[in-house]
């Protein structure tokens, strides 16, 4: 019995010190999180209710950031522009990967080359692959100008990076497509992870390819597709590189984002205060996307 | 499952630290210390400049760096380059967190007065005095850089708007530069029913370079006096001229004038607007004279065509205002850090830059736009080497602002609000989107936000005898 309880002291003690040596292992990435984070972070939101120019001392201003922000027209067409790009990461990239990746899980021979290839843009810069893509889409030697050589009927005089209807799908198409092989990889490991047994007894019951698609596969990744939704949103919302470097927001706002309009009151207007009040706002929705997505895990998917 | 970082979030976060939301008002607050700021090593002076390209950088290195380092024994410049883009942005935040370099380089005089407010910059009035400044820089610079009777800034790389157009093309065709609204609109028309562009123009590699168009338009339309009226808040941005200024740009970019329409114009890089001028698919380009600089490398044997160019003024577009007029601007302004442990050495640093005509003019001959330093230039202290129409070109420039035929560009007399809302809302306006009045309504609103923030840029007076 005495030795039980020695026995047990002992070992609870060598618990407790592993988990102190864990924690002392652990403050240098905290110090760093509250340096890189936290700090900045309580000064936005300091600076948010401020009118702080960039230099110099801030006056106090109260919420009016906030207010000026839920009057102004541009941040609003920002924010449906944001909501387009969103629209269009949650169909296109996603659909493609999952198609692709499905099709891939059903072969053997050459996986691995396809894996790579199709990876293979995530990998490239973006500015490198804007570069490209400015290229491709320009209106006297890109794509469209190839197609239309070749017989095929191309809008008179159309410059998708040009045109306000056709700028930010653009950009976009862009982005989903330096994006769309990095979730096939994602989608893929998680194919690997379901039973085979699962399949063989969807055959022997008579599925073909589309139905184990919709009855196996979806199900078997349906915790990874949960969060390669909440992740596609989130980036959604914090979208600029691709933006910035092509149009930066033009033509004539056409694809301006809250996080390219936020940079521009930041630092060509000069207005700090009302940009950290922007940028707070998205951290606030984006913040609603991780409960979510936390309530979610917590729902049993083990995302 | 686990969540592995990716490359594209780390670059968000880093795009958005940069935004001020995490990183950029971190480096405030922690005083993160930028490289190369200022050291508090008397003799040392901390330079960031935006002087890009290798050729450059070298010829800085040999020319400046190298020769004040000899003429200046126990004193020494140490530079650091910065993207020309990035250079505000990162320099008000070292500000900020006391670890600007010694020597300010700013994007203009529009954001000097600011930093003078705040107690950031050092007057200088003692050694200009001292040194001998006046003399040398033309009489009306040291206006741009004295607020409340003290010297801040001087200006550098003194630029212009104007023409570059196809000499070889004009010859051909026999065609003569216009400098009136109906010779410009009679040319432009020709131009377009022969198939060849008026203007090769397009903004994609940066958005921000319509604000060329803006100020050869306001400038050109409204003319010296009320431009200065308008920018020092004596008259409203939305009065009658400037409304008729907005629409006048707006109908050439309409009519495809500009890049051959205005799709084209948002799509088309600098290097093929440079490509198309150069081999006669388009007539002209509205440009800076920075532009000198690369020119050469677009014509004859180096651009593979048996072109010729040449530089003119832009036309007048009102009959009230006067030809030549030249659209002022510096691409920036140097001052001396408050808080530097090296005040007289940085002062050293700008009167080697400014104080002797010739060494001046020598760098502009080798670099023209990087170099064009606002100074008395006569034609006799340029090289003889130098290319005759860059250095007639200056010499023209001198003359003309002499006589107060002076435009305002945008980035160096708008406020900044207003010079933000000019060059980001004027997309909308040739696109069609935005009509003049309205344009100009928002310019008006911007400008007061700046006039009650105090920030407003000093802005040359065209009445004043400037010698």
């Amino acid at each position: 019995m005495g030795d039980g309880t020695t026995y047990r002291r002992g070992a609870n003690s060598i618990v407790a010190a592993r988990a102190r040596f864990g924690l002392v292992l652990l403050v240098p990435f905290l110090a760093l999180n509250v340096i890189v984070i936290v700090g900045p972070s309580l000064a936005t939101a300091y600076f948010s209710l401020t009118d702080w120019t960039g230099v110099g001392p801030a006056q106090w201003v109260g919420l009016d950031n906030y207010r000026r922000l839920l009057s102004e027209a541009e941040f609003y067409a920002a924010l449906a522009h944001n909501l387009v790009w969103t629209g269009i990461h949650l169909t296109v990239p996603i659909g493609i990967a999952l198609v692709g990746a499905a099709m891939l899980a059903r072969i053997r021979r050459g996986r691995l080359v396809l894996r790579l290839v199709y990876f293979l843009p995530y990998t490239v810069a973006s500015v490198v692959t804007a570069a490209i893509w400015q290229d491709l889409l320009d209106p006297e030697r890109g794509i469209l100008t190839l197609l239309s050589s070749v017989g095929v009927t191309v809008p008179n005089g159309l410059v998708l990076l040009g045109e306000q209807a056709t700028a930010l799908p653009s950009v976009a198409m862009i982005n989903v497509w330096a994006l769309w092989g990095f979730l096939l990889v994602i989608f893929l490991s998680a194919m690997q992870g379901i039973d085979e047994s699962l399949y063989e007894a969807a055959r022997i019951d008579g599925a073909n390819a589309v139905r184990e698609f919709w009855h196996v596969t979806l199900p078997g990744i349906f915790p990874t597709l949960v969060f390669v939704v909440v992740i596609s949103v989130m980036w959604s919302l914090l979208a600029f590189d691709y933006v910035w470097i092509i149009t930066q927001g033009g033509p004539a706002g056409a694809t301006e984002l809250v996080s390219t309009l936020m940079y521009r009151e930041a630092f060509e207007r000069f207005d700090v205060g009302y940009a950290a009040s922007m940028g707070l706002s998205l951290t606030l929705i984006s913040a609603f996307v991780t409960i979510g997505f936390v309530v979610v895990r917590r729902k049993g998917w083990s995302v | 499952m686990t969540t592995t970082i990716s490359r594209r979030l780390v670059l968000r976060g880093c795009a958005l630290g940069s935004l001020g939301l995490v990183g950029g008002l971190g480096s405030v607050l922690t005083g993160c210390a930028p490289e190369s700021g200022s050291t508090g090593r008397p003799g040392t002076v901390t330079y960031w400049s935006a002087l890009e390209g290798a050729p450059v950088r070298r010829y800085f290195a040999q020319e400046v760096v190298a020769k004040f380092a000899k003429a200046y024994p126990g004193e020494q410049i140490k530079v650091s380059y910065k993207n020309s883009h990035d250079l505000e942005r990162e320099v008000r935040l070292a500000l900020a967190a006391n670890t600007a370099p010694d020597i300010v380089e700013t994007n203009g005089p529009a954001f000097v007065p600011e930093l003078a407010e705040q107690g950031y910059l050092a007057d200088l009035s003692g050694y200009a005095k001292q040194l001998g400044w006046n003399d040398t820089l033309l009489p009306w610079v040291p206006s741009l850089g004295t607020i409340d009777g003290k010297l801040y800034s001087i200006p550098i790389q003194f630029e212009t708007l104007g023409i570059f157009y196809n000499q070889t093309l004009f010859d051909k065709l026999g065609y003569t530069l216009p400098e009136n609204r109906a010779d410009l609109e009679a040319l432009c028309s020709e131009l377009a029913n022969q198939g060849i562009t008026p203007f090769a123009a397009g903004n994609r590699d940066f958005a921000q370079t319509i604000e060329w168009f803006t100020s050869v338009f306001f400038s050109n339309y409204a003319g010296p006096q009320l431009m200065y009226d308008v920018l020092t808040g004596e008259r409203p941005w939305t009065n009658q001229v400037l409304v008729e200024a907005a629409a006048l740009m707006q109908d050439y970019f309409q009519r495809g004038w500009f890049g051959g329409g205005v799709e084209r114009y948002f799509t088309t890089s600098f290097n093929k607007v440079h490509a198309d001028l150069a081999a006669g698919k388009a007539a002209m380009n509205m440009e800076g004279t920075w532009f000198f600089a690369e020119v050469n490398n677009f014509f004859g044997k180096a651009g593979g065509n048996n072109n010729d160019w040449g530089f003119a003024p832009f036309p007048s577009l009102r009959d009230e205002v006067p030809y030549p007029l030249y659209p002022v601007g510096t691409g920036g302004t140097l001052s001396i850090n408050a808080d530097s442990a090296s005040p007289d050495a940085a002062a050293h640093v700008i009167d080697f830059l400014i104080g002797d005509r010739k060494k001046a003019a020598e760098r502009i001959a080798a670099f023209p736009a990087e170099f064009a330093l606002p100074l008395r230039f006569t034609a006799d202290d340029f090289p003889t080497s130098m290319d005759e129409r860059i250095r007639t070109a200056y010499v023209d420039l001198m003359t003309a602002t002499g006589r107060g035929n002076i435009g305002y560009t945008n980035w160096t007399f708008s406020a900044p609000k207003a010079a933000v809302e000019i060059y980001e809302k004027a997309q909308d306006l040739v696109a069609g989107k935005l009509a003049p009045d309205a344009y100009m309504a928002g310019i008006e609103d911007a400008f007061q936000q700046d006039l009650e923030r105090g920030f407003t840029p000093v802005v040359i007076d065209p009445q004043v005898n400037n010698g």
